[in-house]
Parts: C-alpha cells; structure tokens; sequence
C-alpha cells in the first residue's frame, strides 16, 4: 500500500530517539539551512546530515529515489538561473551566456534543498507518521489540527481503495482514458462519487465516535520518554545547529 | 506546483508562513470539535483526488481542485490544504518542511477568494447555466491564482527568477482550463447527487455533520 511506512526503518538509532526531541531538531536545523549562504555553514549542515542519515541507517537506493521530487524543481530552475542572473560570463551557450553568480545561485539552491530533504527523510525513515503527529501535539500545536492530521491520515488509505474501486468498474466498462471532453467529465464524477461516498461515510464515522462517547478529545498511547542518551545526542547536535547559525552570522558569503 | 526547500529565502519563508498561520488560525478558530472529522475525511478525499492524472495531450497533469475544495470548506481549506501538503511532504517529498507555509498560502488563499466570490453560486434554485458558469470560473480562477501566486512568490524572491516564474504561469493556463471544466461538472454531479455538500455552512443547522 502507497500510504504505508514500508520505508520505516525500525532498527536505527534514530527510530529510538524520542520523537520530540527529533522534531525541534529537524525544525531548528531546517530554518538555519534554509537561510544559509556561506561555504563554511553548508559544510557543517552536510557533516550533521550526514551524520544523522548514518543514524537513521536508510537503503541508500531508496533514499535517492526519495530525492527525485526535489531535483525536478532544481533542475528546472538550473534552467534559467545561470542565464539571467547579471554577472561575469562563465560559458557562452550558442547566443546565451551563462553568468559565474548564476551558476553559484544555483548551486547553492541545489546544495541546500537536498541537504534540507535528506534531513527530513531521515526524520520520515525514522518515524511513524502517527507518532510525528502524537509529537507536534505534545510540543504545542494545536489540538484541532493534530486531530484533522489524523482524521485525514486515516482516511486516505479507505479513499483512496474506493477510489480504486470506481477506476477498476470504469475499465471494466471499457473506459479508456484519452485527452477528450468524455474522459475529463468521467474523471468529474469520479472524484464527484469518492467526494459523496467519502461525506457520507464521515457522518457514519462522526455518529460511530458519539456512541464511544467522543468529545472533542483524542488520547493517544503511551507516553514519549526522553533518556539521558537522547538528551546528551540533542545537546550536541543542538550545539552544533548554533555553530552552524554563528557561523553564517559571520562568515561572507560565497 | 510545490516550490521545493532551499529556494525561498528567510524573509520570503517567514512572510509566507505567518500569513498562511492567520488563514490556518481562521480557519480552525471557525472548526467545532464535532466538524473535525467531517473535515478530516473530505481532505482526504481531495488528497486522494489530487492524485489522479488526467492526459492532457501527451502528457499528464494532476488534479488540484483547490476551488472546488474552497467553495466546499471555506476559510476551513487553509487548515485542510495545510494537512494534506504535510502528508504529501511526509509521504512522497513533495515540497518541504520550510515551504509548508508558502505552498498552503499559494494554494489556500485562492480557495478562499474563489469562495467569498464566487459563494453566491450555492444559493438553491439558481439557473442551471450560470451555476455551470460559476462553477468553470471557480476552478480555473483558483489555479490561474494559485500559478500567479506562485510566480509572485519567487519574483519577491529575486530578479533572477522571473522567466522561471513566467514560465509556471504559463504553465498553469492549460491546467486551469481543464480544472474549470473538470469543477464544473463535478458540482453538477454534486448538486444533483448530494447537495447538501454545496450548501452554506453557515446556514447548516446543528443536526447536520
């Protein structure tokens, strides 16, 4: 199933390292990375990526194809940068001339979002999305949202097999899809059924809760436990995230 | 179109986030605790929906329906929008952890303007072909919108994104054309087949979901 954490690994370092603690790391160091300018701070945020990626102890495989998404949007603006930023001349491509500060904008673009990606898929790799969510409750985010969180999460794995469902009755009924006015109308009501089905089944499931006696809360189970392990790795790397800040606070750009 | 980590810069990210923290802020503070998982499971819905393709031409797009989304929940589709970008984030690394704000804000706000705009459209017992016509408008408004705004996102990020941002634009017409379409018959659909989902919340009554 394409919703499922078959990507969780459960043996890693990272997997034990309480979840809390994992997201103000992921938080703090993605706001400095994403900031970042200098030669200097990018090699620190790379060792401490590297470092966790270690920790996290990820199918390498699996993790470049989880890096394609992010190098689509980079490779498209490699496209364009170097040749309109103003600048020194580089290389000179047919009539185009690719400027040095183009290059390095890009580079640099490059650089951070996979730095910042491969950080987060650490975090993914070792972390149960339920539990994220059970996290960012316990560090203060709103109740509601959390709880829309994992309304939502449940709910896209029954949708998404009715919807499934509907697409195979569809084929069954001969519907092949071509760029014509039938296939988006079709394509209409599709999404118009799972939308109806998806309404009627959240009365169902709302009148359900009430009868188990909901009342705006949900409880989770278990309790997060930070160990004196987990709290020695987080003062370290948390030094680390702050080197990095100080750092770029003071070194010139590149 | 997700923008991706380490292409906005801090003040663009911070600007993006707090404005997309109101809309979410709104849109929860007007959420009871009884409409929690009605709302849960319609953004599901549309995050199951947004991973349909449709071929256009020799390629394919995915749906969006960010319109017909906003017309449904109203100022509640910052929260839902804003859930169903952090799956997609955590799930297939679409867009990123810093950009959450930014993409909500370009994806939201259109909803919500399509929804204050185009809202007198859920009144029962409106002709049959303006309610076609209002329903085409919403869901190409709020993609050309949405690739507007996602074009003024990077051009406020620096000069030297502009033909990238003119190009997403562009890129957006034929997709907003489609959505028009696609919307228009799937409120058609709804509105003879479950019409009660059209219907103004407000005016919803406390026996409703």
């Amino acid at each position: 199933m394409m919703f499922d954490d078959t990507w969780l690994n459960t043996s890693s370092f990272m997997y034990t390292f309480d979840p809390r603690l994992k997201w103000v790391v992921v938080f703090s160091f993605s706001l400095v990375a994403a900031g970042a300018r200098t030669l200097s701070c990018l090699a620190c945020a790379g060792v401490l990526v590297l470092f966790i990626t270690c920790c996290a102890n990820q199918s390498v495989l699996e993790t470049l194809k989880r890096l394609v998404p992010v190098n689509g949007m980079v490779l498209f603006l490699w496209l364009f940068l170097p040749f309109t930023l103003q600048g020194k001349g580089a290389f000179a491509l047919g009539p185009l001339l690719a400027s040095g500060e183009g290059i390095h904008l890009a580079l640099l673009i490059t650089v951070k979002a996979n730095l910042l990606m491969l950080m987060f898929l650490a975090f993914t790799s070792s972390t149960p999305i339920i539990t994220a969510g059970q996290a960012l409750s316990r560090l203060g985010l709103s109740n509601k949202l959390v709880h829309l969180f994992f309304f939502t999460y449940r709910y896209i794995h029954l949708i998404h097999q009715e919807y499934q469902r509907l697409k195979t009755a569809m084929h069954i009924r001969g519907f092949v899809q071509k760029t014509s006015v039938h296939t988006y109308k079709s394509y209409a009501c599709l999404v118009g059924m799972v939308l109806v089905r998806s309404s009627n089944r959240a009365e169902s499931v709302y009148r359900a809760m009430l009868c188990r006696g909901f009342h705006g809360k949900l409880y989770g189970s278990g309790d997060f436990f930070i160990t004196k392990k987990d709290l020695f790795i987080f003062l370290i790397i948390s030094a680390w995230i702050m080197g990095m800040g100080i750092i770029e606070c003071t070194a010139t750009p590149f | 179109m997700h923008i991706s980590e380490g292409i906005l810069s801090h003040g663009i990210l911070a600007g993006t986030t707090i404005l997309a923290g109101v809309g979410v802020a709104m849109g929860l503070g007007s959420m009871r605790d009884k409409d929690i998982p009605a709302v849960g499971i319609l953004t599901a819905a549309f995050f199951v929906a947004s991973l349909i393709h449709v071929p256009v031409g020799p390629v394919s797009a995915h749906l969006v329906l960010n319109g017909l989304l906003g017309m449904i929940l109203g100022i509640r589709a910052f929260p839902s929008i804003l859930v169903a970008l952090f799956l997609q984030a955590m799930l297939f690394q679409f867009g990123g952890l810093t950009t959450l704000g930014a993409n909500t804000l370009n994806m939201a706000l259109p909803a919500l303007i399509c929804s204050l705009f185009l809202g007198w459209m859920k009144k029962p017992g409106l002709d049959g072909r303006l309610f076609t016509l209002a329903a085409f408008l919403c869901g190409c408004l709020s993609i050309f919108l949405s690739g507007i705004m996602v074009g003024l996102t990077l051009f406020a990020n620096g000069k030297a994104f502009i033909p990238s941002a003119k190009i997403i634009v562009g890129a957006h017409v034929p997709v907003m054309i489609i959505e028009g379409f696609l919307t228009a018959s799937c409120m058609g659909f709804l509105k003879k087949v479950k019409p009660e989902l059209l219907r103004d919340q407000n005016t919803r009554t406390a026996d409703d979901v």
